[in-house]
């Protein structure tokens, strides 16, 4: 009975020790930023870290410091346990934060349901479609944010634009991915409405990206485009040396994957909507109310390209395919992601 | 208060998540065979329950989401006794294979959010929120503004009746003839063979019952957050398991009911200290490490006290 009580109070010792030193580093966060009492506290909260994810959050995390508010700004990353989502949006809450800032679907769509009732204003970033997401109902007044939708003509416009006599296109994605998929379907349904042929594969983990880029090739695509997809982004070396051996371009949905080996993107430019995403922010902390902002979408897209990649797959585009894109990785290998 | 919210707001996370650590016990502890087809079923109660809720029946829909386990549970079963393939890989087979099933529920998407189009009052199309058992529940409680009955609580109060009835009647089922079949097999099977039950059968329905236990966990998160993702299931397994071993080192081995309700006791302190962990102001992708020493401290603890029970006895001599 001794030993039962022993392990009962270390487990609570436990969990006080890790109360206690939440509390304690906590205050000087919020003094740090002018010792005011009414700071505007913002969370931005993600589901798992990669490049666009961070980037979209250390955009809005800069573009909220230095607009001169008094802002405290926490940021919170559940590192892919969507269990965690709800439990840190719950934390926030009760550390009453004055606005949050979820970012990706499923984080958005958990916000909700957290803050349901407080009138706790959410902008969301990255939802490819917010009303499929039930963000943007009648139950959704105090919900705006930035959708990063790219139209399926400009993808297919992208590769035509290289490889104008392209016989067929090889889609390949992340079937859990909800931003990949709406991607891939839009541009499937673009295809079939311009007779253009294509071929797709689904991945459902990391493990089967090479096998899947493999069989796009073997059924003789003559390029390969993925879209916004944060696992594949996650292992674009594999996906492109499969890729490029066969002398297949790889096209995606973001300029990050490019900066990791794709050859060209029209595609989200997360600084872009990491801005608006701040701008819709910081017009709420002035006093907007949200159901006076609609959710936006992107107002300027990126295009961009690799030369070091173009090399890699022997690429014989003409200079006048190039204009409009700008370099982000120089034919030595020098980028210029992120500068 | 901001404590009394975060603690109602575990606890009733604890509960959702509660059924998913009886389905767990009686694999692990009861069957004694681990039982992988959790991450696929949870999710499949879901997507099940997602789509029946979104045809407009709330209540339906939860029984739904458990028969979709049990049937996950039911083909697990099948590899295990008729192909006899081993039980930790056809829990990962038909977990694997839930993956398609669980994405065509969804209607070939990966998120669905619980809600149908419908024509508004000016004749425009909208899409209206569909009713949920837990939306249900808090109209009833329209009238009252308390501070301590907010939202979170009113999910903790219906999630406790439904786990408490739960609880209850798997109680009362695991000293009936068919329950006290699927103890004696996970005891011994060969002896269970030798005398006249089936054993196959009660095999069966044995990991049936858990997975649809586990789907139900599913389908009561699927309406209280409001939609369906295919990425839910990740790691349920180690946070099923993570619920019963801290349940059993809080609260002894004691017997079938007692193992019953530590389980859900597990559940709800897992959720207690992973809400504790995040609250902490270190970087948050410290807490997948730190969830992990908590399984592995809560395993180690049995053998430390026997170690220290034994080191007594030897001081004492």
């Amino acid at each position: 009975m001794n030993k039962l009580i022993s392990v009962i109070l270390s487990a609570m010792i436990l969990t006080t020790t890790l109360t206690a030193c939440g509390g304690s580093p906590k205050t000087p966060t919020g003094s740090a930023n002018g010792g005011e009492k009414d700071a505007y506290k913002i969370s931005i909260v993600q589901p798992m870290s990669h490049t666009s994810l961070d980037q979209i959050r250390d955009t809005i995390v800069a573009e909220l410091g230095n607009s001169g508010e008094n802002i405290v700004i926490d940021t919170k990353n559940a590192n892919g346990d969507s269990t965690a989502l709800s439990t840190i949006l719950e934390n926030c809450k009760a550390e009453g934060v004055d606005l949050v800032i979820p970012i990706a679907t499923s984080t958005a769509q958990s916000a909700k349901a957290v803050f349901d009732g407080t009138g706790t204003p959410i902008v969301f970033a990255a939802v490819s479609d917010p009303a499929a997401a039930g963000l943007t109902g009648e139950d959704c007044q105090n919900i705006t944010g930035v959708s990063n939708n790219i139209p399926a003509a400009e993808i297919v416009k992208l590769i035509f634009n290289f490889q104008p006599d392209c016989q067929k296109i090889g889609f390949l994605y992340t079937s859990s991915e909800a931003n990949s998929v709406s991607t891939i379907a839009a541009a499937k349904a673009y295809c079939d409405q311009e007779h253009i042929a294509y071929e797709e594969v689904s991945i459902a983990n990391l493990s089967e990206l090479q096998t899947a880029a493999e069989t796009l090739i073997s059924r003789g695509v003559d390029a390969l485009y993925t879209g916004n997809d944060n696992t594949i982004a996650s292992a674009m070396a594999t996906y492109t040396d499969a890729a490029y051996a066969a002398g297949i371009p790889v096209y995606c949905g973001a300029d990050s994957m490019v900066a990791d080996g794709g050859f060209a993107t029209i595609g989200v430019n997360y600084v872009q909507l990491g801005r608006q995403a701040a701008a819709m922010a910081l017009k709420i902390v002035e006093g907007t109310a949200p159901d006076d902002l609609p959710y936006e979408t992107l107002s300027d897209y990126a295009k961009f390209v690799n030369l070091q990649a173009a090399g890699r797959f022997g690429a014989s585009f003409p200079e006048s395919a190039y204009e409009g894109y700008d370099v982000l990785v120089e034919a030595d290998g020098t980028s210029h992601f992120g500068k | 208060m901001v404590y009394y919210s975060m603690l109602v707001f575990a606890l009733s996370q604890g509960l959702l998540y509660a059924p998913m650590a009886l389905g767990v016990f009686i694999t692990f502890r009861i069957l004694k065979t681990p039982d992988l087809t959790v991450d696929g079923s949870f999710v499949f109660g879901m997507t099940a329950c997602a789509a029946v809720t979104i045809a407009g029946h709330p209540v339906l829909a939860l029984f739904v989401g458990a028969a979709a386990g049990a049937l996950a549970g039911f083909f697990t079963a099948l590899l295990q006794t008729r192909l006899e393939v081993e039980p930790i890989l056809s829990g990962i087979l038909v977990a694997a294979g839930l993956y398609t099933v669980n994405y065509t529920v969804l209607g070939g998407q990966s998120n669905l959010y619980l809600q149908y189009d419908t024509v508004n009052a000016a004749g425009s199309p909208v899409k209206e929120a569909s009713p949920t058992v837990y939306k249900s529940f808090s109209a009833l409680f329209s009238g009252v503004d308390s501070p301590f009955l907010d939202g979170n609580a009113q999910v903790l109060l219906l999630t406790l009746v439904i786990v408490v009835l739960l609880t209850a009647a798997l109680g009362v089922f695991f000293f009936t003839r068919p329950g006290m079949a699927i103890r004696a097999t996970g005891d011994n099977e060969e002896m269970v063979r030798a005398s006249s039950i089936n054993a196959d059968l009660a095999r069966t329905a044995g990991v049936m019952l858990a997975n649809s236990l586990v789907a139900l966990s599913g389908a009561l998160l699927c309406q209280q957050q409001r939609y369906a993702d295919l990425n839910c299931g990740s790691s349920m397994l180690v946070m099923g398991l993570a619920s019963v071993i801290i349940g059993q080192v809080l609260f002894g081995d004691r017997g079938i009911v007692g193992g019953l309700i530590s389980a859900v006791g597990g559940s709800l302190v897992y959720r207690v200290v992973i809400q504790a962990a995040y609250k902490v102001n270190m970087p948050s992708y410290t807490v997948k490490l730190l969830s992990t020493l908590i399984v592995v401290c809560a395993l180690a603890v049995p053998l430390i006290k026997r170690k220290l029970a034994s080191t007594g006895k030897g001081a004492a001599a």
